[in-house]
């Protein structure tokens, strides 16, 4: 009888906690996405130094919480994000600029991230 | 490679506690529940091994996870026939009174070669001596034998014979077994009195000693041979 308890617990306790895991990271996500879409604004307005930065800083974030997510996702997809930033940065520093499909490819990146985590029809199907 | 050795001795305590946990039935015969986890579990453990792209976590967790689902569904199964039933069927009559009935064969898909391997297995060739063959719900066949074609038993001979009880280990290759000692109710002098009328000084020499409740010893010395 312990052990059933056991069970239904740790199986409440795993539940709980996976969804407290997919609302930071839609927190997460939300927060890049901001500062992604800031950036592209600022590229569109010319200023590329001030949207490289801010680039640059929502880099930082994602460094920062790439440990956390390498813990949770498919180490692959985690690196495709990490590439994409990097990817973008390099571009607004260099004389060419981002496109608009480079701000794309990394929100699509982080959307493909997120979306693997998120309790859809799709995602459990 | 690192990563991989401690992944692999991670996986292996998590399967080793969650097999422990869920009992020691899930070492015998597998009901179908059983045989459903014990697969899924093997093959789920080994992804994470095989692939260090994989987080050890989508390893783990499907175990815990399967883990907790069977000591739920084991539980309710105990508790209630009707779940029990529902998981892992009835058992069924495939012989009754030497008669195969053809209806149960066929509706649980066993064919008569299965059968008859099956009574073979259990040393029975003719089906007209099977009084009841009932196909239990882990698979397997079992045979009760019409009277006139059961082993005659001393109750049958109308004998009486004194039982010799459950024979008690007390030196097990060279390691005596002190709490089986004294459960059958011996201590060292008598234990070394007995070693000594067979030519042994100390119980690091014996292979097998054990006691049943007669008193009747079954002793083999360590044969000191290297092949």
């Amino acid at each position: 009888m312990i052990r059933e308890y056991i069970g239904i617990g740790v199986l409440i306790a795993l539940f709980v906690l996976l969804m407290i895991n997919v609302g930071v990271m839609e927190g997460e996500a939300q927060s890049l996405y901001d500062k992604i879409d800031a950036a592209q604004i600022l590229a569109a307005e010319g200023k590329i130094a001030e949207a490289a930065q801010t680039t640059a800083d929502a880099n930082q974030e994602w460094l920062s919480w790439s440990a956390h997510s390498h813990i949770l996702l498919r180490h692959d997809e985690v690196e495709e994000v990490t590439h994409g930033f990097f990817e973008l940065i390099k571009c607004l520093e260099s004389h060419d600029g981002a496109t608009d499909a480079d701000f794309d490819y990394l929100r699509e990146s982080i959307r493909c991230l997120i979306e693997s985590e998120r309790l859809t029809f799709e995602a459990v199907f | 490679m690192l990563i991989i050795f401690l992944r692999t001795l991670i996986i292996f305590l998590t399967l080793l506690f969650s097999m422990r946990f869920m009992g020691k039935r899930q070492l015998g015969e597998l009901e179908l529940s059983e045989l459903v986890i014990a697969v899924l579990i093997s093959d789920i453990a080994a992804n994470p091994l095989q692939d260090i792209g994989i987080p050890l976590l989508n390893g783990l967790l499907p175990i815990v996870v399967l883990m907790c689902c069977e000591v739920i569904l084991a539980g309710m199964m105990v508790r209630s026939n009707a779940v029990k039933i529902a998981v892992c069927g009835r058992p069924c009559m495939l012989i009754h009174n030497g008669v195969i009935d053809q209806f149960q064969m066929k509706k649980n898909r066993v064919t008569i070669d299965e059968l008859a391997d099956e009574l073979r297995k259990q040393s029975v060739l003719d089906i007209d001596s099977v009084e009841y063959g009932v196909l239990e719900t882990d698979g397997n066949v079992n045979v009760i034998l019409k009277p006139s074609h059961r082993a005659v038993t001393v109750a049958d001979m109308g004998l009486s014979f004194e039982d010799e009880g459950y024979p008690i280990i007390i030196i097990n290759d060279g390691c005596l077994m002190e709490k089986n000692l004294k459960l059958c109710g011996r201590d060292e002098g008598w234990l070394y009195k007995e070693l000594k009328a067979r030519n042994v000084s100390r119980p690091e020499n014996v292979y097998l000693m054990s006691v049943n409740s007669t008193g009747g010893i079954y002793f083999a010395e360590k044969e000191n041979r290297k092949r």
